[in-house]
């Protein structure tokens, strides 16, 4: 098996292979069985004010690279999710492996701390979806404001799996599926705190928003 | 496990902004073996749906897409579809188990006939081969 799958690589990057870059030899975390994975976190590239940002983990850390060059955000780091945020800017919420929940703003460069007890971030369009892995929000979502870190909605309880995007209004959008397999989707609406869930279906492994 | 299905809301309510009937329902693939998915935009600003195999290919369904879908390779155990017709790809790196290397794709863009015009692009983002 490893036979077939080394092959197979060598052949893939044979043929897609563009440019280069030699880095020196450092461990990255084991991705768990593909089959157990309901989140895609470990890279995340952005088009943004000033080219290309791509966001990445790296040895339990968090890195960017961009045209200024490669940036260490964050040590101890499992997941990180991007987006272009205000002003065409790229963000990034970074999860640790403590459960601290920080956020990198490109256009200060600066990093924030939003949340403790985190299991899960995504990054949205001015919002973070957050999905709390342990103490009194255990398994709850909730829709935050990243750059107060308030909260500006109340999701869902019971959820595994959450993914932030964006409605047909442009307003905050968290697809979620639960602990029993129901994918639903999570709209804020125009003030906060109101929020609208509609059903997606049942037997659902995993939902990813757009 | 395998079937994925794009979902799009329909308009919502003018005053308040609740889900209205009608949403639209679009199967993306109907194969067996999809083990996750990630969504996007193309470089149209449409919807982009990234699927990942468990036999470790990966393929690319969007609007641009010639015969509904884009390959984009095998030996992968991620990917991630951004926007701007983005994606992230890693793959186990050559020679370097179990480190990985991390690769950005994105589509050309599109041809005079709506397809895409080659080639593509890969970057690689990080590369710990050693071969």
């Amino acid at each position: 098996m490893f036979r077939l799958l080394k092959n197979s690589l060598a052949r893939f990057v044979r043929q897609n292979r563009r440019t280069t870059v030699r880095k020196s030899q450092q461990r990255k975390p084991t991705l768990d069985v593909l089959e157990d994975r309901l989140a895609l976190s470990l890279a995340s590239s952005v088009s943004a004010v000033g080219g290309i940002k791509d966001f990445y983990i790296d040895g339990h850390s968090a890195y960017l690279r961009d045209s200024q060059g490669l940036h260490l955000l964050a040590d101890g780091a499992k997941s990180i999710s991007a987006v272009q945020d205000l002003g065409g800017y790229a963000r990034a919420a970074i999860v640790l492996d403590n459960g601290q929940l920080w956020d990198y703003f490109d256009y200060n460069h600066m990093l924030k701390y939003e949340a403790s007890n985190v299991k899960d971030a995504s990054a949205g369009y001015d919002f973070d979806a957050v999905l709390y892995g342990s103490g009194w929000f255990k398994d709850c979502a909730f829709c935050k404001n990243p750059y107060t870190t308030q909260f500006i909605g109340f999701v869902a309880s019971n959820v595994a799996s959450i993914s932030a995007g964006e409605d047909r209004d442009f307003l905050p959008l968290i697809a979620y599926v639960d602990n029993t397999f129901n994918a639903f989707e999570w709209r804020l609406g125009n003030t906060s705190w109101v929020g609208y869930t509609e059903s997606l279906g049942a037997n659902v492994s995993q939902v990813s928003a757009g | 496990m395998g079937l994925v299905e794009n979902h799009t809301d329909a308009p919502y309510a003018t005053y308040g902004g609740k889900f209205t009937s009608n949403d639209s329902w679009h199967i993306v693939t109907l194969g067996t073996g999809a083990v996750a998915i990630s969504a996007g935009t193309d470089r149209n600003g449409a919807p982009m749906t990234d699927v990942l195999f468990a036999n470790h290919s990966a393929k690319e369904y969007s609007s641009y897409s010639p015969d509904g879908a884009l390959e984009i390779g095998y030996g992968i155990v991620e990917i991630d579809a951004g926007h701007d017709g983005i994606s992230d790809v890693v793959t186990p790196a050559i020679g370097s188990f179990p480190l990985n290397d991390v690769w950005r794709f994105q589509d050309a863009w599109p041809g005079y006939n709506g397809f895409w015009s080659e080639p593509s692009s890969w970057t690689v983002v990080v590369n710990y081969d050693n071969y």
